[in-house]
């Protein structure tokens, strides 16, 4: 019982120590954290900024208000017209059918007529999307979508037929 | 002691609190202007809509109709332009409400970015040509032919030459063939040349040449973009 503890100027010392050291390896983490989290609001916004400014719309003029198709055993296609009314340039396009009421299928563009991030769809700009349709489709043709993967939220459909 | 704990605890509170909210800060400005700015287009959008419509309406009447129209410029620079009859509202932004090199024509009203480019009509020798111009290049295709009356075209006359504006001289080069699956029965033909949109304020202008060939009808595109210092030439078939 006759030892000493450490005197008040060591303990202050060693308590100071361990607090900076504690800031010294929780400073990274609170500094990632706060920054991912800044960021991925950040990147949700201009993404959102982005995608209110995206639009397209089915060229009407073209086939049946912009889709021309033939599902009969003479031939198999889908060809979908839509031009750029936003002011974003939109790539990577892909088509949604829905025939015979219920058969909902998702298809590539072919390559020829995809629009890439190279050689987007730019505002004002019209193309004709051909549907890369690998299994023959029978049928009624009930309704058709265009999705892009710029603004993924922003699709087109046209169930006029 | 105790006196300078507390001081001590207290300097670490505060630079923790002012460390983060100096990344918060250094973070969160730039996407908040860029929210301004998208802000600002989107209102300048629809004042430059409202500002044609009134124009337009303006112009059915008759001699000596007016209007007062307030404009609120938050941002940006106006300009007044009668010669070339335009009015123009020019804006610095990184905010991304608008792809770079393209643009949106609204009736008479162009939303754009990079507006730099334009495209003519002129002779170049003696020679009709259409001029597709930017900051850096003039580049000079051959006008010949029309949709409804077909010229003999070889595709290595279409592009005349390029002059480089900056170095002040013409590019050095023999010149241009195009060939289809390395048929040189895909080279000549006949055909036309055009531009898609003639004008200026462009964010980029395309030049085009119907090839109609034995081989095959193809066309050939020549984009210059604003601020580009080359051309891209694509082919595409009818």
């Amino acid at each position: 019982m006759n030892r000493k503890a450490v005197s008040p100027i060591v303990s202050g010392v060693i308590l100071i120590l361990i607090a900076v050291s504690l800031a010294a390896i929780v400073a990274p983490w609170a500094y990632d954290l706060v920054k991912n989290a800044t960021q991925n609001t950040g990147d949700s916004a201009i993404s959102d900024i982005e995608c209110q400014n995206a639009a397209y719309d089915f060229v009407t003029s073209y086939g049946t208000y912009g889709v021309m198709w033939n599902f009969t055993d003479q031939g198999h296609n889908l060809n979908v017209s839509i031009r750029n009314t936003g002011t974003i340039s939109l790539y990577n396009f892909s088509i949604q059918i829905r025939h015979n009421s219920t058969d909902i299928t998702t298809w590539d563009v072919t390559s020829a007529s995809q629009r890439t991030n190279s050689n987007p769809l730019k505002p004002s700009e019209n193309v004709i999307l051909v549907a890369d349709l690998t299994t023959d489709l029978n049928g009624t043709l009930n309704e058709v979508t265009v999705m892009n993967v710029v603004c993924p939220s922003k699709s087109i459909t046209n169930d006029n037929f | 002691m105790k006196k300078g704990m507390a001081l001590v605890s207290g300097v670490l509170f505060l630079a923790i609190t002012i460390t983060a909210a100096i990344v918060v800060y250094e973070l969160g400005m730039p996407i908040i202007e860029k929210m301004q700015s998208a802000a600002i287009i989107d209102n300048m959008k629809s004042t430059f809509t409202e500002l044609d419509s009134q124009i337009q309406e303006i112009a059915s009447e008759g001699k000596g109709s007016k209007r007062t129209f307030y404009l609120n410029l938050e941002a940006g620079e106006m300009e007044f332009n009668s010669s070339k009859d335009w009015i123009k509202w020019e804006y610095e932004t990184q905010s991304p409400v608008i792809s770079p090199r393209t643009a949106q024509w609204i009736g008479n009203t162009i939303i754009g970015s990079n507006l730099e480019t334009k495209a003519y009509r002129s002779t170049c020798e003696g020679t009709n040509c259409y001029v597709l111009e930017n900051e850096h290049l003039k580049v000079y295709i051959n006008r010949t032919g029309s949709a409804s009356s077909f010229a003999q075209l070889n595709t290595s006359d279409i592009l005349m030459g390029v002059w480089l504006k900056d170095m002040n001289q013409l590019l050095g080069m023999e010149s241009l063939n195009v060939t289809i699956d390395n048929k040189a029965s895909s080279e000549t033909g006949n055909g036309y040349t055009g531009v898609q949109r003639l004008g200026e304020n462009l964010p980029y202008a395309t030049a085009y040449a119907l090839m109609n060939t034995t081989y095959e009808q193809y066309y050939i595109n020549f984009t210059l973009e604003s601020g580009a210092d080359f051309i891209i030439i694509r082919g595409c078939a009818t």
